[in-house]
């Protein structure tokens, strides 16, 4: 058992580190295929990580806020991945509970703000100040979406709600608020307002450069590697949770994994960024609508 | 041997309150002295609590009565006073170290010797509320800390915001806060019929009506702040010195929450729509406060608007823990209110830290306007780091402690298998983006970027500033980190009403919070280990910096798309954060600023009501006024001699005095309106003690 457990945990730590970039260069094949591009190669987010990562940086500021902020980006990411399920062994377990997990995944978000308010750049600050919205319009639904969770299932243990859970009109609505909420953080087009290149720069990243670039863009890549595996497993542990052989749970992760990576990529190439209040005005309509599911679940359908 | 460490407290206020009478005419040595002895006292205080845990965790309480000769005073000290005991102890202590070279920036006023008596007679008085055991003493030591703060808080009286905040505080809290207690005073007195029955224990055996409800939850209520009640806030705490601020956002509207859950848990039992109530409250409050503080370019009303968001929480937390107690979960619902109450704490320290820091940036620049702030953190760097940590504790940041006590919020609302209060769990969640987003904005504009004209001369406060803030940084990060340090006396209060064991409920084994919820199904406990957390990021951190070092060998200018930019050009100001949010949801703004307009339309008729009543009051004791006066005038010229055997007579004849002196130098700088209401003030106390 305690073999199994070592194997599993360094499994899911090079799945956290070393699988999003691949991720990413799928996305971008499948993009460019829906386009009818040729696309770059799957591999190619790994070139372009191992270039980034081998250059020196060039500092706009001394200030330890900014030169901090992708070290911390990145460690609160893989750290905030390291407790989630991988099969039926959680590799790192500082804590079971969703908040908990959410609250240091939006610790790679506060990286980025305090990192690009820490500059006088307008377009760094632009940058920051469009991903505090984004969070501030999105938090609600997703609140939304745990408290159906958690009437449902009474409990806010991420590796026990999907086992718990008696799938009910509000709970197949709360999956759909729970996709939507991970889509809009990840920050998928058409939500990719905050680092937006042609428009803004790449907002804080515009004075991010060598490997701190590299690290916090590696951050992001687990970041949303994060929100998706969180999905993925609410998605597939359901269907197989009277398995009791855990690499078997663990394939279907992460064949839903790639699934929801593919569909995002469709859905991205078939929508332009949105201006940031059309995202606000959009999350609080989605917002509106989901009190409605929080109803329906106090009811007990 | 606990109370009289108590009593040593007690007498250290009162003695900084004589020391400083002759020492009125040195102004930096007379508010050192006084300091010294307030923070001696509170190191007293401190001791008490530490001292008295044991026995409290135990479910003992300590007991002992003052004989004045006059009166007597009972005190019943548990686990709710203790809590705030602490809360007094630690945030009089840090303000104590840092008021001495702070108040150097108010020296212009002089009058130091009015400002310690000030002092020591607000903490004094808070003290007193949270550890007395009699109703009438209670509501005296209300009258007492409203006044106090009152003349504290209109410090610098030649300012007219100054002037016309502090009228507003004074009028709204005579109308919405102590008439409703005096109401109640008087129909419990009527019931009981001798001071003695007026005991918190007896009250507890009477039946008594849900009148009592409605007023304990307007009077505690607009001490809080509790939206509709809270107009008056965001423009009393600011207008205070900043430790001061500190001192009423930190402790003084956290005593009303005591006063809350002393009256109608205590008194009065736990019901559900008294649950339900509080919850809404601050749900409502919550929301409303932080979304007003989200466009505040001014850093102590930013502050104060959150003082009024956060006692949100507080609220909340509290009243998931009366709903669930009500309806029959006592062991979540203690847990709910151990969450509320872990707010309260952790608001307390991380709120007056965030003032004091205000204040040190205010008396390096002489502004708190964050559109002309900026680039403190190179100049200002433990001010920065301070202030950083109280800002992450705020926005509820792991492993900060105002995340732990946030996320046992969150876990009292989404777990209650309620919809109402998942609601308001839901509501917290998002008010704590809005949070983060607020001090995101208050850290970076002032301490981000580079020195602005306004900055650039700008150093480091002095050490003992320094020091006073550094011991509440060091308390946010031993409550986030050490959750076990403090909840089994969160604990105490919910298990004295319940009576049950919680032991399989809620489990702080060293680092790690374990919490089971009604209904759970097995293995769905939900726990939380802050050190490992810590370790493991900071593995991650020190692992990438050794692989990637981070030494800036050279720094180049920003980019600036080749157009020459100066820098201060270059930022976003403080008005500009979050421009399109704040924009969208203007409607909300409207109804809200139409709702305070309806508030001072009430307030500002019956302080209308009031000031009559008040000259009428004043035409009947017009002899006594005279008295009061001519008394305050007789020790202000016979001072030293005759004071310390009349201070040991009674504190009655103690505060009198404090209040003859004050009406005097309140007559002498102020207009006749402020001098009514004290005298005012003066005739209900003594109609208050001719009972």
């Amino acid at each position: 058992m305690e073999a199994e457990r070592i194997a599993f945990s360094f499994i899911s730590l090079c799945l956290i580190l070393f699988l999003p970039p691949l991720l990413d260069g799928i996305g971008r094949k499948v993009k460019a295929r829906i386009q009818l591009r040729q696309g770059p190669s799957i591999l190619q987010t790994y070139y372009d990580l191992t270039t980034f990562l081998s250059v020196e940086p060039v500092y706009p500021t001394e200030r330890l806020a900014f030169r901090l902020a992708p070290y911390i980006a990145f460690a609160s990411a893989v750290s905030a991945a390291l407790v989630l399920p991988y099969g039926r062994v959680i590799p790192v377990s500082f804590t079971g509970d969703i908040f908990v997990f959410l609250y240091v995944l939006a610790m790679v978000s506060i990286a980025y703000m305090v990192g690009g308010f820490s500059l006088n750049n307008t377009y760094t600050n632009t940058g920051a100040n469009r991903e505090m919205m984004m969070i501030l319009s999105i938090e609600p639904i997703l609140g939304v979406a745990i408290g159906t969770f958690a009437l449902n299932a009474h409990t806010l243990r991420i590796g026990a709600i999907p086992f718990a859970l008696t799938f009910t009109v509000s709970v197949l609505l709360a999956y759909g608020l729970l996709a939507y909420s991970v889509y809009v953080e990840g920050g998928f087009i058409p939500f990719d307002v905050a680092e937006a290149e042609q428009e803004i720069l790449e907002g804080t990243f515009s004075e991010y450069s060598g490997y701190l670039l590299g690290i916090f863009k590696w951050a992001l890549m687990i970041k949303r590697f994060a929100l998706l595996w969180l999905l993925s497993s609410f998605i597939s542990i359901p269907f197989v949770r009277n398995v009791a052989n855990g690499a078997l749970i663990l394939i279907t992760q992460l064949i839903v994994l790639l699934l929801l990576y593919a569909g995002i990529a469709v859905i991205e190439s078939m929508n332009a960024r949105l201006r940031i209040d059309h995202v606000i005005r959009r999350n609080t309509g989605v917002f509106l609508c989901s009190l409605a599911v929080l109803l329906l679940a106090a009811l007990g359908w | 041997m606990m109370e009289e460490l108590f009593t040593l407290t007690v007498i250290l206020y009162l003695l900084s309150i004589l020391v400083v009478l002759p020492l009125r005419k040195n102004y930096r040595a007379s508010i050192t002295v006084g300091h010294v002895l307030t923070g001696l006292a509170s190191i007293s205080l401190l001791a008490f609590t530490v001292g008295s845990l044991p026995d409290v965790l135990k479910g003992k309480a300590i007991e002992f009565t003052y004989n004045l000769g006059v009166a007597e005073i009972p005190f019943h000290v548990d686990g709710l006073s203790l809590i705030l005991c602490l809360v007094l102890g630690s945030l009089g202590l840090a303000t104590s170290i840092y008021s001495p070279r702070y108040m150097e920036f108010y020296e212009r006023f002089g009058r130091s010797w009015l400002y310690v008596v000030l002092y020591s007679a607000f903490v004094l008085s808070m003290i007193l509320i949270v550890t007395t055991s009699n109703f009438l003493w209670f509501v005296f030591f209300w009258e007492v800390m409203t006044f106090t703060s009152y003349l504290l808080m209109i410090w610098e009286n030649d300012e007219e915001y100054v002037r016309k905040a502090g009228w507003k505080y004074f009028v709204t809290m005579h109308v919405a806060s102590t008439l409703p207690l005096i109401i109640s005073l008087a129909m419990l007195y009527a019931k009981t019929g001798s001071v003695n029955g007026l005991d918190f224990d007896n009250l507890a055996t009477l039946h008594l009506g849900p009148i009592y409800y409605v007023l304990f939850l307007i009077g505690f209520g607009s001490k809080a702040g509790v939206v509709p009640l809270h107009f008056w806030l965001p423009d009393a705490h600011p207008a205070a010195p900043s430790n001061v601020s500190a001192l009423l956002s930190g402790a003084m509207i956290k005593v009303a929450v005591y006063g809350l859950i002393r009256t109608t848990c205590f008194i009065l039992r736990p019901t559900e729509a008294l649950g339900y109530t509080v919850a809404i409250l601050g749900t409502v409050t919550l929301t409303v406060g932080t979304l007003y503080a989200l466009k505040q370019t001014d850093a102590k009303r930013l502050l104060a608007y959150h003082s009024v968001g956060q006692m949100g929480y507080i609220w909340l937390g509290v009243g998931a823990g009366i709903t669930l107690i009500a309806k029959g979960y006592p062991a979540f619902g203690a847990i709910a209110m151990a969450a509320g109450l872990y707010h309260l704490v952790n608001h307390a320290i991380f709120k007056g830290l965030l003032f004091l820091s205000a204040g040190s940036v205010l008396y390096r620049t002489h502004t708190r306007d964050l559109n002309v702030l900026g680039g403190l953190a190179k100049l200002m760097p433990f001010t920065a780091l301070f202030t950083f940590i109280a800002a992450m504790s705020i926005a509820g940041e792991p492993p900060f402690n105002g995340f732990m006590s946030k996320w046992m919020i969150y876990q009292g609302t989404f777990l209650s298998g309620d919809g109402l209060l998942v609601f308001c769990g839901i509501m917290a969640l998002f008010i704590s983006a809005a949070t983060l987003a607020s001090f995101v904005k208050f850290y970076t504009t002032a301490f981000g970027g580079t020195p602005t004209t306004t900055t650039e001369k700008a150093e480091e406060v002095p050490s003992s500033m320094l020091i006073g803030k550094g011991f509440l940084a060091f308390l946010c990060l031993l409550f986030g980190l050490v959750p076990s340090s403090i909840i089994p006396l969160l604990l105490t209060p919910g298990k004295a009403l319940t009576g049950v064991d919680l032991s399989g409920w809620i489990s702080t084994k060293y680092w790690l919070v374990t919490i089971r919820a009604p209904r759970m199904p097995a293995g769905g406990e939900t726990y939380f280990n802050p050190w490992l957390f810590v370790g493991v990021l900071g593995v991650l951190v020190v692992a990438m910096l050794i692989s990637y070092p981070n030494r800036p060998k050279r720094i180049v200018k920003v980019w600036t798309t080749g157009e020459p930019v100066k820098a201060e050009h270059y930022k976003l100001r403080a008005m500009h954060y979050y421009g399109p949010f704040e924009e969208y949801i203007h409607g909300l703004y409207h109804g809200g600023d139409a709702l305070s307009g309806w508030g001072t339309y009430v307030c500002s008729s019956l302080a209308g009501g009031y000031l009559s009543l008040g000259r009428t009051l004043l035409r009947w004791a017009e002899k006594v006024g005279k008295d009061v006066l001519s008394t305050g005038r007789w020790y202000e010229k016979n001072g030293k001699e005759i004071y310390l055997d009349e201070a040991v007579a009674s504190p009655f004849v103690q505060l009198m005095k404090g209040l003859g002196i004050a009406i005097e130098e309140v007559s002498l700088s102020y207009d006749l309106l402020l001098m009514l209401a004290a005298a005012t003030l003066g005739v209900m106390m003594l109609i208050l003690l001719g009972w």
